[in-house]
């Protein structure tokens, strides 16, 4: 199962929502209590710095999934997420994602390979922006 | 009875003390059992490479005991320590999993223990067992939000001397306070923790001796005492 095909056997379980600019899907530090599938529109993923300023994090476009790290990791969402045009989504609760894990190994699979990407997408970007790359010697 | 490098191995997962208390290895007996078939146990010195950057993946190596520390290199060859990894994880998971190269280079800086599992035998150890595969994920999950809280602090301008207090404070976070004074075995030259905050070794050594002259810390050896814990908070909160 790819991508793809998990998104769309996910999307049997959801409660789907139609969003508007400006409506918020949820805050950072809220629990994180499912993932969200984002069918077509874009969501904006922002997070305060140090200094309280909104930095936005990324982008997320249709056919992405929100939530799997949180939802793993048992911790509450790291960022807030606003939609920027008009979205429909659906939402799937954790009870429910888990049911479908247990029932599906190759949706279990297709969940690490997820959440590898994301892994492998932060160390690429650690590695080309820290300063640290152009200071160390 | 006489070990490599003088630490306790433990060749039966089954046996180990400190399974309950690592997210990873705290499997029921059946699944323990079946990654009991598939790990190989080897014992490396400090200083040993368990794999590196680019490479393609031989498999994943979980940390029983010692530390390692995981870095990544730029195209100059410049290098940056991203993590110093605990014992109870599990190494080169992303990569195992996607059969992309390794992203980052991991090499021992104590004498560890690890277990070794071939990439085709955890995949089908990932198959078979659905409590593995969640395990896994909550691991993955970990590493995404770490990278995460990396990339975040990328846009912070701290001075040298704040994160190197940070980096104090967080080994503070990891050890207890005896006789008022934090003691840190500190395992990494001045050399690695420069590669760590981005500077060079001899920043570090002139900060660490700033520190001392204002009897924030204490060094004896390779220990480190921190007796101003909160001038080390002050320092960060700038």
């Amino acid at each position: 199962m790819n991508s793809v095909e998990l998104f769309r056997s996910l999307s049997a379980f959801i409660e789907p929502m139609l969003l508007h600019q400006g409506d918020r899907l949820f805050n950072a530090g809220e629990a994180a209590d499912g993932i969200y599938l984002i069918q077509r529109g874009r969501v904006q993923l922002t997070y305060k710095n140090a200094a309280g300023s909104p930095v936005t994090e990324r982008l997320v476009h249709g056919g992405q999934i929100l939530g799997l790290g949180p939802l793993f990791a048992e911790r509450p969402w790291g960022a807030s997420a606003e939609v920027i045009s008009t979205t429909r989504a659906g939402f799937v609760r954790k009870d429910a994602v888990l049911r479908f894990l247990d029932e599906h190994p190759e949706g279990r699979l297709a969940v690490l390979k997820l959440l590898s990407q994301d892994v492998d997408r932060c160390l690429e970007l650690i590695r080309h922006r820290s300063p640290a790359m152009s200071k160390a010697s | 009875m006489p070990s490599p490098y003088n630490i306790d191995v433990h060749y039966s997962c089954m046996d180990c003390v400190d399974r309950t208390d690592r997210p990873f290895c705290n499997l029921t007996k059946k699944t323990m059992e079946g990654l009991e078939k598939i790990k190989f146990t080897s014992v490396y010195p400090r200083g040993a490479l368990l794999f590196v950057e680019e490479e393609q993946p031989r498999g994943v190596f979980i940390l029983c005991s010692g530390r390692v520390k995981l870095t990544t290199s730029s195209s100059e060859g410049k290098k940056l320590i991203l993590k110093i990894v605990q014992p109870g994880e599990v190494l080169g998971l992303s990569s195992a999993i996607l059969g992309k190269p390794y992203e980052v280079s991991a090499e021992t800086i104590e004498p560890c223990q690890v277990n070794f599992v071939k990439r085709s035998d955890f995949l089908s150890f990932l198959n078979e067992h659905t409590e593995a595969c969640f395990h896994t994920a909550e691991q993955l999950s970990e590493k995404y939000q770490m990278a995460q809280r990396e990339i975040r602090s990328l846009g912070l301008s701290s001075s040298t001397g704040e994160k190197l207090a940070k980096l104090l404070l967080d080994w503070c976070d990891e050890t207890t306070k005896t006789n008022g004074s934090f003691r840190l075995k500190v395992v990494l030259t001045h050399e690695e923790i420069a590669q760590m905050l981005g500077t060079t070794r001899e920043t570090i050594t002139r900060l660490l001796s700033d520190l001392r002259k204002k009897k924030i810390i204490d060094i004896k050896g390779s220990t480190v005492m921190v007796t101003d814990h909160a001038a080390l908070e002050e320092m960060v909160s700038i």
